[in-house]
């Protein structure tokens, strides 16, 4: 709770700071900006890193391969750093830079679960075959 | 929570507008943009540390 309400605190005041330099000098009011979500970004993180901890143990007593679980937990994190690049520099007024990191991360998260997907195909393709 | 390097940036920033009127009033257009160019280095040597941290800290939990 007291959590919560320390991010609330530090997200207005660097918005608040960011809007009143906008005028002036909109690169620092960018760069304020990207600190703010750098450092309430680095706060969010550790409370994610303890949920995956604790799925990851869920997932292990339900018995089911943990590959398939980690692969998930990558594709989060590879969404969340490009997420995170492409909405500073939508910030910006760089759209065109922010659509090509977006695209980025989609290839890379493919990249990624590309093995479980063939794996998939591959089984279709058995139980398929063997009708 | 580091909040002191929020209002570290935002002081660089102030600071870099004053200066930046002042030069500008004063007929060194040149000058002033030397000034606004330092600033943004600066800060960007603030920045980039944090955001290496903050990608190291996503890729060890994510175990990318």
């Amino acid at each position: 709770m007291s959590e919560l309400v320390r991010i609330t605190a530090v997200g207005l005041t660097g918005g608040l700071l960011a809007l009143a330099l906008r005028r002036q000098k909109p690169e620092i009011a960018l760069l304020i900006s990207l600190i703010t979500s750098v450092i309430i970004a680095g706060q969010v993180i550790l409370g994610v890193g303890e949920l995956t901890e604790q799925l990851a143990d869920i997932v292990a007593e339900c018995g089911m391969d943990i590959k398939y679980f980690s692969v998930c937990i990558k594709a989060v994190g590879l969404a969340y750093i490009s997420q995170f690049a492409a909405e500073i520099l939508r910030d910006g007024g760089e759209g065109a830079v922010a659509s090509k990191v977006e695209a980025a991360g989609k290839v890379a998260i493919l990249l990624l679960t590309m093995p479980v997907i063939i794996s998939f195909l591959r089984l279709c393709l058995k139980v398929v075959n063997g009708l | 929570m580091e909040i002191d390097l929020i209002f570290q940036i935002a002081g660089i920033g102030i600071v870099v507008a004053v200066i930046n009127q002042l030069l500008s009033r004063a007929g060194r257009d040149e000058q002033a943009l030397l000034v606004t160019i330092a600033g943004l280095v600066v800060v960007l040597f603030i920045l980039t540390e944090r955001i290496g941290e903050l990608f190291a800290s996503i890729k060890q939990i994510f175990n990318l």
